[in-house]
């Protein structure tokens, strides 16, 4: 037996942890069969969607697979977008408030010229709506994993760089030594965040009508999207049930594991080590296949001793002749700063040229009617997105300062909250709808608890954070002068709380912009609900069509955003950190 | 010296200083054969304020084989620039950096660094940290098993080679990044304030083992080139010593250090050594009676008036001290106290002949009295200062307030070497003290306190 187990050179002992991964691979390729089925299925722009419960386990894994590939894509933006960007002072420029508008529009409104141009380029199978659908998942996940990996790869000691340097590691060693390592914890906690964020949309995009098209995919989206326009509440609740499985599912698989593993690129031991651990990182540690599989694919290339020592020698060689050369790059910079020239006239070109034709476009497809109710709906949603804000923080505040400064109560309700604020909004709308309707309150008002269902989550998220960070001498101190309850929250919980509150209306407000798209429009029971605002302009003019109405609203969104975030936001942050920052 | 100080700025009269500086800075021949130079080298970096900052001024300076070279001086003193521009990590503004001779363009080959911080990779355990460099080079496996064994036992690491980083304390930290630094085979070791992040005897028995290395040429190793601010441990290690002075970096002295090792710290001519860097240093920053005071505005060292305040009570107990002592007392760093000692020296509190620091009749009043007395004598000296009366003319000039921006602009136009930002958070600290202005942080503006008579 010994024999021909060294003869294959299988790894020797099996054990539990490796029927689990072993189990969990054949799983594994039965999915990826079924989801390349899909892709490569042929066009088909409206499949039925069917409300059968039996139906639900795949759609979510088709929902899930789109997310994870989004998720991807996401991955490889982030670290070449923010590489990039972290490397050339130049490229950090056009890069970084590019960036910065990009995370803060509503990609939403961009859904049709996306899924059009895919189709279009893969006119015979899925691919391209699956495509756009993936895209659009990943525009709903990508920014912040951009600017956590890029703010880490800034924030790397000086020292550490220059013994990267000194200690001759290339570009490709120094990110994998250095770079990845030191920002694989804020991209573990911002893959997170994304994930949860990436679903938000999902319900339009797995199902939408440009036009006279109807768009959809098998999905966890498109099914609870039909189980609202028929109304069928059980298909609905099954919807939200299976939402709830696949976000425990992905955490318990997927996050708890990496969040653990994670702990090893901690630039500091911290005092206290919370003592957790995931089943499924022990399974994937303990496997002595996956050991033995890490072993075939990362060992180095067999090569002679000889050889290897020709290696070594002919880069030390290189080393010390790259010390000694002289520059003689002048004549090669002048022609890279030629194309860089050319490069960007010809991008300028096309912007203003893109600039152009959409004046030419509003000129002459809208009229006045059309832009006062773009102003007016732009008044409306802006009205509705501050309610929002406002209801939230209303109940956040105090209830998340409770929590946080009860250090037991905090560290029970956070996996609670934790799952409420991945879970996407838009699935609980039908049931959110069907209250408000019993209570006759009327969807002008109604888009306003909608949009708050998905906002206030992030309020009571930073609120918590920040209660648990109030140091307990200065509560110690309140309490020792018997100070009333009153006093307490206006000389203490508020000022302490003011960063935590205006990180969590920035994220609040730039959410329920968002939102608008969604709560503002809706098809429900076979009704159609709208309430007047740049958000159900959006939708109404992707449905119908009408693209220079579309492209106006978006622009406008976009631009009343940045400059709220510009305007308001930066001053509040700055106030934040000035006056209310509490280490001193 | 008091009096001399008091009447700084009612006299501006031009004086004719002998200064220490303006008296010699050629560099001595090198001993042994060259292995790097730095050729009339000057660098100039950028300031967060877009002006241009000369941090380095015509730097001539070797490392040649066989040499333990120490850089000495104080912070600013461009002392880590030099280093960064030796091993390649820097290139200079102007001048020439050659190699054996040959003109050097990117990282040195001949160098490897040791560094203050000690910038070991967290997630890597110390057998793959000190192999960083030699798996760069794509070393082939069991050469850099056995090198790095060979190095992790030259500075005393074995058993600790599957250990992570944050498992060892500073000093094991340390020997990571100087075995590390081994392993490359480099002719000279950069050492960049190896000790400073460690306590006492730690940094006292890594000294021993570093300068043990340096006699036994380990490895291909012939000198070690190392920057610290310490005096004594210059002198302890160094074969020669060069003193740098700082705003911009030069050189300003030079002494060469044949004492035999181990150095016997208690021998005359060790102290004699020792003595001698102390008075050429302290004469550097304490210069005040030769400093010219044509327009110049004296220069204030930004420490808290409470530390002064505690020098003075030190002082009152302790009669005369030396620099060094207080530095222990105080626990700081030599240059710290320098600063207060200075502080309190500009102010007339205190007063150094020699190289002895102590204090005067009007600081030794100063604190035995009570805290109203305390504000009216410090109330008169702050006026007698420059800076102080730059201030007090702007604020009359405007009404009593004027904003900080526009004090900390009027500063960095006068001068251009200090940090107004700073400078000015010290004289609103003495400033507030005294009862002379007042500081209304919300709105950032400085008012003149009660008393003071307002222009209209």
């Amino acid at each position: 037996m010994s024999i021909v187990r060294n003869l294959i050179n299988l790894p020797r002992r099996v054990s539990i942890a490796d029927i689990a991964v072993f189990g969990a691979l054949s799983g594994l390729i039965y999915w990826l069969i079924l989801v390349s089925h899909e892709w490569s299925a042929h066009l088909q722009p409206s499949v039925e969607i069917h409300t059968d419960f039996i139906y639900l386990p795949v759609y979510t894994l088709f929902s899930l697979s789109r997310g994870l590939a989004a998720y991807l894509i996401s991955l490889i933006f982030t670290i070449g977008y923010g590489y990039v960007m972290a490397h050339s002072a130049r490229a950090e420029k056009v890069m970084l408030p590019l960036l910065d508008v990009l995370q803060s529009i509503p990609v939403l409104g961009f859904l049709p010229a996306l899924v059009l141009a895919l189709i279009a380029l893969f006119p015979k199978t899925n691919a391209g709506l699956e495509l756009a659908c993936v895209l659009m998942i990943f525009t709903g996940q990508v920014w912040n994993m951009t600017f956590a990996f890029y703010h880490s790869l800034r924030a790397i000691p000086n020292d550490l760089r220059d013994a990267s340097r000194s200690f001759y590691l290339s570009k490709k060693e120094t990110l994998l030594k250095l770079e990845l390592p030191s920002s694989t914890i804020p991209l573990v906690w911002n893959s997170m965040m994304s994930m949860a964020g990436g679903w938000f949309f999902l319900t339009i995009t797995e199902a939408f009508t440009l036009g006279d098209k109807d768009f959809r995919l098998p999905g966890i989206g498109s099914y609870m999207s039909v189980a609202i326009a028929q109304g069928n509440v059980p298909a609905m609740i099954g919807a939200v049930v299976a939402m709830g499985a696949m976000i425990i599912f992905l955490d318990r698989v997927l996050w708890k594991p990496l969040v653990i593993w994670s702990r090893k690129f901690r630039m500091e031991e911290l005092s206290e080590d919370i003592d957790e651990n995931s089943v499924v990182l022990n399974i994937l540690r303990n496997s002595h296949f996956l050991e033995f599989v890490g072993k075939k694919i990362f060992r180095r290339r067999k090569t002679s001793h000889d050889e290897q020592m020709h290696i070594f020698e002919a880069k030390r060689e290189a080393v010390i002749s790259t010390a000694f050369r002289s520059d003689e790059n002048v004549e090669r910079s002048i022609v890279s700063k030629v194309i860089a020239g050319v490069v960007s006239v010809g991008v300028l070109g096309a912007i203003s040229y893109g600039i152009f034709k959409l004046v030419m476009l509003f000129t002459v497809s809208l009229d006045s009617a059309d832009w006062a109710s773009i102003f007016s709906g732009t008044g409306l949603t802006l009205l509705r997105t501050t309610l929002a804000v406002l209801l939230g923080a209303a109940w956040a505040i105090p209830i998340g300062a409770i929590i946080g400064m009860n250090a037991k109560l905090s560290h029970r309700m956070q996996p609670v909250i934790q799952f409420m604020a991945s879970f996407p909004a838009p699935m609980l709308f039908p049931i959110a709808l069907l209250v408000l309707a019993k209570l006759g309150v009327s969807i002008e008002f109604g888009a306003v608890v909608l949009m708050l269902l998905g906002t206030q989550w992030y309020m009571l998220f930073n609120v918590i954070a920040g209660a648990s960070s109030i140091p307990t001498d200065l509560r110690e101190l309140f309490a020792s002068y018997n100070v009333s309850r009153q006093m307490r929250w206006r000389k203490l919980i508020l000022p302490a709380l003011f960063p935590s509150i205006i990180t969590g209306a920035v994220t609040a407000a730039g959410g329920a912009w968002n939102a608008s798209i969604v709560a503002e429009y809706i098809q429900f029971n076979g009704k159609t609900l709208v309430a007047h605002g740049l958000g159900s302009l959006i939708s109404l003019a992707t449905l119908h069509g009408n693209y220079a109405l579309l492209g106006a609203s978006v622009l406008l969104m976009c631009l009343v955003v940045v400059s709220i975030n510009k305007f308001i936001w930066r001053r509040l942050f700055a106030l934040a950190q000035d006056r209310f920052a509490l280490n001193t | 010296m008091l009096n001399d100080l008091q009447s700084t700025t009612a006299t501006e009269q031009p004086s004719t200083p002998q200064r220490l500086r303006q008296a010699k800075t050629n560099v001595a021949p090198l001993p042994g054969k060259e292995l790097v130079e730095l050729r009339e080298v000057s660098m100039t970096f950028t300031a967060p304020t877009g002006k241009p900052l000369p941090v380095l001024e015509r730097i001539t300076v070797g490392v040649a084989e066989n040499e333990f070279l120490c850089l000495l001086g104080a912070s600013g003193c461009g002392k880590s620039t030099i280093l960064r521009i030796m091993t390649g990590l820097l290139k200079p503004t102007v001048g020439t950096v050659t190699v054996d001779g040959k003109p050097l363009h990117d990282f040195n080959p001949y160098t490897a660094i040791v560094f203050q911080s000690f910038a070991l990779l967290p997630w890597l355990t110390v057998q793959e940290n000190v192999a960083l460099g030699l798996d760069a080079l794509k070393m082939p496996r069991d050469e850099v098993r056995e090198k790095v064994k060979r190095a992790i036992d030259a500075v005393g690491l074995e058993g600790f080679e599957e250990a992570y980083p944050k498992e060892l304390s500073g000093g094991m930290k340390q020997r990571v990044g100087i075995a590390r630094a081994l392993v490359v085979q480099p002719k000279i070791l950069c050492m960049d304030e190896p000790f400073s992040a460690l306590d006492a005897l730690t940094a006292e028995n890594l000294r021993t083992e570093v300068l043990n290395l340096f006699h036994a040429h380990e490895g291909t190793l012939s000198s070690v080139l190392m920057v610290t601010h310490s005096i004594e441990e210059a002198v302890q290690m160094a074969s020669r010593i060069i003193v740098l002075d700082a705003h911009p970096g030069r050189i300003k002295a030079e002494f060469p250090n044949t004492l035999p090792y181990p150095r016997n710290v208690r021998s005359p001519e060790y102290l004699e050594l020792s003595d001698k860097i102390h008075a050429l240093i302290t004469n550097t920053v304490l210069p005040f009676v030769e400093e010219p005071k044509i327009g110049k505005v004296e220069i204030i060292p930004t420490v808290t008036f409470q530390e002064i305040l505690g020098l003075l009570t030190v002082l009152t107990e302790e009669g005369t001290m030396g620099i060094g002592d207080l530095a222990e007392a105080y626990s700081s760093s030599f240059h710290e106290t320098l600063q207060i000692v200075k502080a309190a020296e500009l102010l007339s509190f205190a007063e150094t002949p020699g190289q002895s620091v102590l204090v005067t009749p009007l600081g030794r009043d100063f604190v035995h009295s009570d805290v109203n007395t305390q504000k009216a004598v410090l109330n008169k000296q702050l006026r007698g200062l420059k800076t102080f009366q730059i201030l007090l003319d702007t604020l009359q000039h405007n009404k009593g307030e004027v904003a900080r921006e526009v004090l900390i602009e009027d500063y960095a136009a006068r001068m251009p070497y200090e940090d107004p930002a700073e400078l000015l958070d010290t004289v609103i600290d003495w400033g507030r003290y005294a009862e002379l202005i007042g500081y209304r942080p919300k709105e950032e503006v400085v008012y003149l306190d009660i008393g003071e008579p307002v222009e209209e």
